[in-house]
């Protein structure tokens, strides 16, 4: 394992940011594979390979090779893709440099002792980099060298000890420099056009911008403030002919890793810039004796707009980096989370296993899958736990974690099904002239389904969804009309199919214009109240009211209970005119039948109360002949059937009475009771629900029609079926 | 326009001097890896067409091995010399005429000290020629002769002609090359001194099933053919009378030889002939070790099968996923490479038969059988990371990225492994992948096994990184029943897709976080079913959302209808049964609201973005 600590580390990525080379100061380079996460090669004790001997097996000797600067170089610059045309050029604590090609994965070139005593001399080699030939030195400083860098266009070069120095490249002759940073460089770039440098020294918590002028003022005309000390520097430079993103970028990593972002659109704006932080969010599972996963590598690849840019990541632990491209909006700090995939755990799930399977010393999964069923989901939880043989750190590696849901068959029980709406024909016919033949049939068609709904209640009749030839419509129009759907009770009120009358049981109308304050669920109206409000009526009054209390009671809306004394209070006070309204509305003819039907159900309710009258009074005479002891509970006894069977008539009356099904099953009352039941049971069911769905539960349950076994695997076609029982229910009120 | 995904299992690949370069014949151009890392290291361009042979020029003596010389011949008609250290054209020889194999059998053949200073280099080409009569397109095969130094074909030296240009296949040190011929092998034995006019002895061995391959023993006068029943034939002492050895014996000796010949058919001139059948298939590689003790043999199996040359005994190296197509021997005893049909040239260490590096090229789309075809191609694009999914015959969908051309990642889709040549039972029928390429949607069809068994089910799988290392989210078996699942889209911005099927419904599916607090923080999302929609129970073809996901579009058969996919309220319907016929309408089902109401959508109306793309993909499939 490497140092856990940042400054240690030797990072570079490919000029293509295809990979990633680490050196953690063992003498091992790991190359990653940046796009799929994987690690590629490993070059440990580079040096005694090479040469010679082809075949020959690598001696382990990487110990003894001590790297101190990396830096991945491309060759070819027209080639940016390819991977042959770069090198990886390594220099040892020793002195030498060494260039390694990734892709052949063999020795390039070395140069022994091109730097004796790890360049303390201050001087500075230039090497062919495609032989390593030494191409000439010179002496650039009179103290040890401890960054350099080239500029993009590679005429200008820059040395820091603990002063910045600046050469031509080709004449050596120094150009300017620059002081102010006490201690020695630790990392220095150029800007990529070549007009500023970047540095920052050793335990400097800030990073300074030097201008490249020429001119004689020494200091920094810029410093950008950090936490920590940085150890790893970019900038990207955006003229300002590319107006979208001119601008100044600057990033840095801190010692702690944390990644900085400056940016500026002028060197003024920059000085003032806040810094944009990225780091990553720790969980708590890391206890202290963990590594911290940091951000070790990080490359600015290019600018997305103005203030933001593409960032490439290497982050996590040295072990196992993961390579992220972020976007980083100036001003907007960056969390990452960390991946835990190849990190260790503490042993805190320890106690979970017995002692016994510590025997074990190569890996074994432990496969935990609880099945757990909610309904008709079930829900799988699969975690998989490898134990690492290492048995005096006890730590644990979670390998997978993994939780996958499944669905069966019923996957669809809680979606919403299709609300049916249609268009206003109308309103097309208006505006397509050309083609109202066509929706003239489209009507006409709908209005005949529609009938059929009405009167044969039909198995096959439903609303169809009819378009016109779209030929005919233009896009706008088309949108138009896709916008403005028509609710399907509207459209069959407007044909005539659903009766206006309807209007009349609204509560709205009914509560504000009818009943004139009325209450008619007060429950104990005396009767000489009741008398007094209906006499302050107008007739016509009356007479309307004694509309809605029909139709309310009709529609089961308000039960017999409180109905019935009102309208018997009505007819009784205002007979004459009621009377006198007769041939035209027809409504007493209305309200006998509608009794006479009440009556026929009840009349199966009074057998079947009158049955269980006699059956308990059988059983009272049984209990009685068994003996005196439990006198006290005899004297109870009778009450209590009497008793039910009193709050049985109420409870039927509260019922509303019904309306078809009574009148059907009276020869067979029991069936009759468990349907009601039945229908109870499943309104109960449905009761979050709208009335909808009640009323499609209704016809599931009633046993007259075709289609009672409702088949539930029929799931297509049950919006249909909804919406038919919805319009039937409908029509039936 | 971009291209790549070439195939890297056309040709041969051929091993450099030091084995530690592979060079790979890779669509137009030439493709050199490094053997210890397994990536690219340059690639050699040039050529105008497919690259047909690759010949490494052999190191004759051990210093010359870090020599880089390479013949490449291409179907463009062009034979080219190359450094391929360099990289750099050396030479260029134009025959015009597509060459589909060549052999340089002088390159091999032990240096004899000549006192000839410079001796003509003479390669032999099978090359293709336009048929005379009535079909322009087909050619014939013929093998020519072509002088390398004087860069032209020797005139009027056509040794063979053959219905299809054949591949030829040498001998290891150039004594000898043949072709296979429907069921005879034809061979050639090289003279010593070549020159454009001297006579080229032939001989003939026949069998009564069609060849498919044939190989030479390194240094035995041994030829081993396979066949398509899978049979592998062993001729031993081929060419005693016709080839080399006929000057110098008597005739009278051979004709006693003659009565006590095994397995020789009629007056083949060969001593013996062994017959081994192990492969239930066509063997399709063939090879012997470097040393002659041993024969590799493969095929659709993807077994590769050892075979000890004296006594048959076999050795197997199973496993290797797919069929096998090409083996190398490298000039390093220890290393070989193996080229499989699934675009993958694996490295092996050479006695304990372990893959060391395998180099992955795009996987070919799988071959689905007639009851599954639907609309789906096999593939799907990620726009946002420049990917796209290749369903591959392994249930697996690999991810391959456009731009690096190259393999990122590949997703086990279903839990079953894969052997070539075993009969398909769980086919992968379609796959999508969401805008920004997090989710992915995958729809398997078990089939059903005398009718009963069959299984549909929907996976959506998630993934949080870069790497597309998708993890199983949700599984909806039977997702509509017992119908199968035409299409998926994705809602563009938010977690929802919608799946249509041919029992006439459509499910919208949207995902929900779940998260769990059990000592872990653990977020997933869970899939569920948010709506349910039908249309007078017509079967649903295909499905898209708009570009603002507000309208989904879901193609029922004849018409189209619009939905809001939030409250699940049909918008409009639209189209007619006499413009929208078939499924084909409903693969450019356009993406833009406006176009579907334009009732046009015939028009290639792509989006931008997956343009390029389409385009490119044109080149993949043409290439691959």
């Amino acid at each position: 394992m490497g140092s856990s600590n940042i400054r240690d580390l030797l990072t570079s990525f490919s000029p293509s940011l295809d990979f990633f080379a680490i050196s953690s100061g063992d003498g091992r380079i790991k190359i990653w594979d940046t796009v799929k996460g994987q690690i590629q090669t490993e070059f440990a004790d580079i040096v005694s390979t090479g040469g010679t001997n082809l075949f020959g097996k690598p001696e382990k000797g990487h110990l003894s090779v001590d790297y101190s600067c990396m830096k991945w170089l491309s060759l070819d610059k027209k080639k940016k893709r390819k991977l042959g045309s770069s090198l990886l050029v390594l220099g040892t604590g020793c002195g030498d440099v060494l260039a390694l090609d990734i892709s052949a994965g063999q020795l390039k070139w070395k140069v022994n002792d091109c730097h004796p005593g790890a360049g303390a001399d201050g001087i500075v080699c230039k090497l062919d980099s495609m032989t390593g030939n030494l191409l000439g030195k010179f002496r650039a400083s009179a103290k040890a060298i401890s960054s350099m860098s080239v500029s993009s266009d590679g005429k200008i070069l820059a040395t820091a000890a603990a002063q910045l120095k600046v050469f031509n490249c080709s004449d050596h002759t120094k150009i300017q420099k620059f002081s102010g940073h006490p201690g020695s460089v630790r990392c220095m770039v150029f800007t990529n056009d070549g007009k500023y440098i970047l540095s920052s020294a050793i335990s400097e918590r800030y990073v300074a911008l030097w201008k490249l002028d020429g001119g004689k003022k020494q200091s920094a005309c810029c410093v950008l403030a950090m936490d920590h000390p940085a150890v790893f520097l970019d900038s990207r430079c955006v003229d300002a002919a590319d107006v979208d993103a001119s601008g100044l970028y600057v990033l840095a990593i801190s010692e702690m890793g944390i990644c900085y972002f400056w940016y500026g659109k002028n060197i003024e704006e920059l000085r003032n810039a806040k810094s944009t932080k990225l780091s990553l969010s720790l969980d708590d599972q890391f206890s202290k004796r963990q590594k911290i996963p940091t951000i070790f590598a990080a490359k600015l690849q290019g600018t997305a707009k103005l203030a933001s840019a593409h960032i490439f990541l290497a982050y996590g632990l040295v072990i196992k980096p993961s390579f992220e491209k972020v976007i980083v909006h100036s001003g907007s700090d960056v969390k990452l989370n960390s991946s835990t995939v190849g990190s260790f755990y503490p042993s805190v799930s320890l106690a979970n296993l017995k002692k016994g399977q510590f025997h074990i010393t190569k890996c074994f999964l432990c496969c935990l899958a609880c099945v757990s069923q909610v309904g008709s989901r079930i829900q799988m939880l699969v975690e998989v736990i490898g134990y690492l043989p290492n048995q005096n750190t006890n730590q644990w590696l979670r390998c997978v974690e993994v939780i996958v849901s499944a669905l069966d068959r019923a996957n669809a029980e809680d979606a919403i099904l299709p609300i049916p709406k249609v268009l206003d024909f109308h309103h097309q016919k208006k505006k397509h002239q050309n083609s109202s033949i066509v929706t003239a049939e489209v009507m006409t068609d709908d209005v005949a389904n529609s009938k059929r709904v009405a009167q044969a209640k039909e198995e096959k009749a439903f609303i169809c969804y009819e378009a016109w030839s779209h030929g005919h419509i233009k896009p706008n129009e088309m949108e138009e009309a896709g916008h403005r759907p028509i609710c399907m009770e509207d459209r069959l009120r407007t044909l005539g199919i659903l009766d206006n009358k309807d209007d009349l049981t609204s509560d709205s109308v009914f509560d504000s214009m009818k009943l004139r304050g009325i209450n008619i669920e007060a429950n104990n109206m005396p009767q000489k109240k009741m008398r007094a409000a209906i006499l302050s009526m107008v007739p016509s009054d009356a007479y309307k009211l004694l509309e809605v209390l029909i139709s309310r009671w009709q529609s089961r809306s308000h039960s017999g209970k409180y109905v019935l004394p009102w309208i018997c209070c009505i007819l009784v006070n205002h007979g004459d005119y009621v009377i006198s309204q007769e041939p035209v509305t027809q409504l007493l003819d209305s309200l006998h039948k509608l009794t006479k039907s009440k009556s026929t159900a009840i009349q199966s309710l009074l057998q079947l109360s009158g049955r269980l009258q006699l059956i308990t009074a059988q059983i009272d005479k049984a209990v009685q002949n068994e003996g005196q002891t439990y006198l006290d509970d005899h004297d109870r006894l009778p009450a209590r059937p009497r008793s039910v069977a009193e709050q049985m008539k109420p409870a039927q009356a509260a019922e509303g009475g019904p309306s078809e099904d009574g009148t059907k099953g009276s020869n067979l009352p029991h069936q009759e009771g468990r349907n009601r039941k039945l229908r109870r049971s499943h309104v109960s069911l449905d009761n979050r629900s709208d009335r909808k769905s009640v009323a499609s539960s209704k016809r599931r349950v009633s046993p007259s029609r075709t289609l009672s076994n409702v088949n539930l695997s029929a799931r297509p076609s049950m919006p249909r079926e909804t919406e038919k029982a919805d319009l039937r229910d409908k029509l039936n009120n | 326009m971009i291209s790549g995904g070439r195939s890297l299992v056309s040709s041969p690949p051929a091993f450099s001097n030091d084995a530690k370069k592979l060079l790979i014949c890779h669509g137009n151009t030439v493709s050199i890896f490094s053997t210890s890392t397994g990536l690219q290291i340059t690639e050699l361009e040039g050529h105008k067409a497919l690259v047909t042979s690759v010949i490494v020029v052999p190191a004759s003596t051990p210093a010359s091995k870090i020599l880089c010389y390479c013949w490449t011949a291409s179907l463009d008609g062009s034979i080219r010399y190359w450094d391929f250290s360099v990289p750099e054209l050396m030479k260029m020889i134009d025959i015009q005429l597509p060459i589909f194999s060549m052999v340089i059998p002088s390159l091999f053949s032990q240096p004899v000290e000549s006192d000839e200073k410079t001796r003509d280099l003479f390669a032999y080409v099978s090359i293709g020629v336009n048929k005379q009569d009535k079909q322009p397109n087909t050619s014939r095969g013929q093998i020519r002769k072509c002088n390398l130094t004087k860069s032209c074909l020797a005139g009027g030296v056509t040794l063979a002609e053959t219905q299809e240009p054949e591949f030829i296949t040498i001998c290891l040190f150039g004594k000898y090359f043949g072709i296979r011929d429907k069921r005879k092998l034809r061979i050639w034995h090289v003279p010593e001194k070549d020159s454009e006019r001297i006579e080229i002895k032939k001989m003939r061995l026949h069998h009564t099933k069609t060849l498919t391959i044939l190989a030479f023993h390194p240094t035995k006068r041994i030829v081993a053919a396979g066949d398509v029943s899978g049979r592998i034939l062993v001729w031993r002492g081929f060419g005693n009378r016709a080839l080399s050895l006929s000057n110098r014996l008597k005739n009278g000796r051979l004709m006693t030889y003659e009565d006590e010949r095994p397995g020789v058919r009629g007056d083949d001139d060969a001593d013996s002939c062994t017959t081994w059948h192990w492969h239930s298939s066509e063997v399709k590689l063939l090879l012997f070790s470097s040393d002659g003790a041993y024969l590799y043999s493969g095929g659709k199996e993807g077994v590769l099968v050892i075979w000890q040359l004296d006594t048959g005994k076999k050795k197997f190296l199973p496993r290797i996923g797919s069929p096998l197509l090409f083996f190398i021997n490298s000039p390093d005893p220890s290393l070989s490479s193996i080229s499989c049909a699934d675009n993958q040239i694996h490295l092996m260490k050479m006695p304990s038969m372990e893959i060391l590096k395998s180099i992955a090229g795009i996987k070919l789309p799988c071959s689905v059988p007639e009851i599954c075809k639907n609309s789906f191609s096999g593939f799907v694009f990620d726009c946002a990371a420049g990917l796209v999914a290749v369903c591959a015959e392994n249930y697996c969908i690999q991810f391959y990225s456009l731009f690096d051309d190259r393999e990122i990642s590949q997703v086990q889709i279903c839990e079953r492994n894969h052997q070539p040549g075993d009969e398909l039972t769980v086919i992968l029928t379609l796959a999508a992948l969401s805008l920004d390429g997090c989710v992915m949607s995958t729809v398997e069809t078990r089939l059903p096994e005398e009718g009963i068994g069959g299984l549909v089910s929907l996976k959506f799988w998630m993934c949080g990184s870069q790497i597309k290392d998708f993890s199983l989210s949700t599984i909806i078996y039977e997702p509509h029943r017992d119908s199968g699942v035409s299409a998926i889209a994705f809602h563009p911005t938010r977690r929802m897709s919608v799946s249509t099927s041919y029992g006439g419904d459509f499910k919208i599916w949207v995902g929900n976080q779940d998260i769990q607090q059990k000592d872990k923080m653990l977020q997933k999302t869970r899939w569920t079913c948010h709506a349910v929609g039908s249309y007078k129970k017509k079967p649903m073809t295909a499905a898209a959302f708009s570009a603002d996901g507000s309208v989904l579009a879901v193609a029922a058969e004849t018409v189209i209808t619009l939905w809001d996919p939030e409250m699940n309220v049909l918008v409009a319907v639209i189209g007619d049964s006499l413009e929208c016929h078939t499924v084909q309408f409903c693969n450019l089902f356009p993406i833009h609201f406006e176009n579907i109401s334009n009732g046009l959508p015939k028009g290639d109306d792509h989006q931008p973005s997956s343009d390029q793309f389409m385009e490119l993909f044109d080149g993949f499939e043409a290439v691959t």
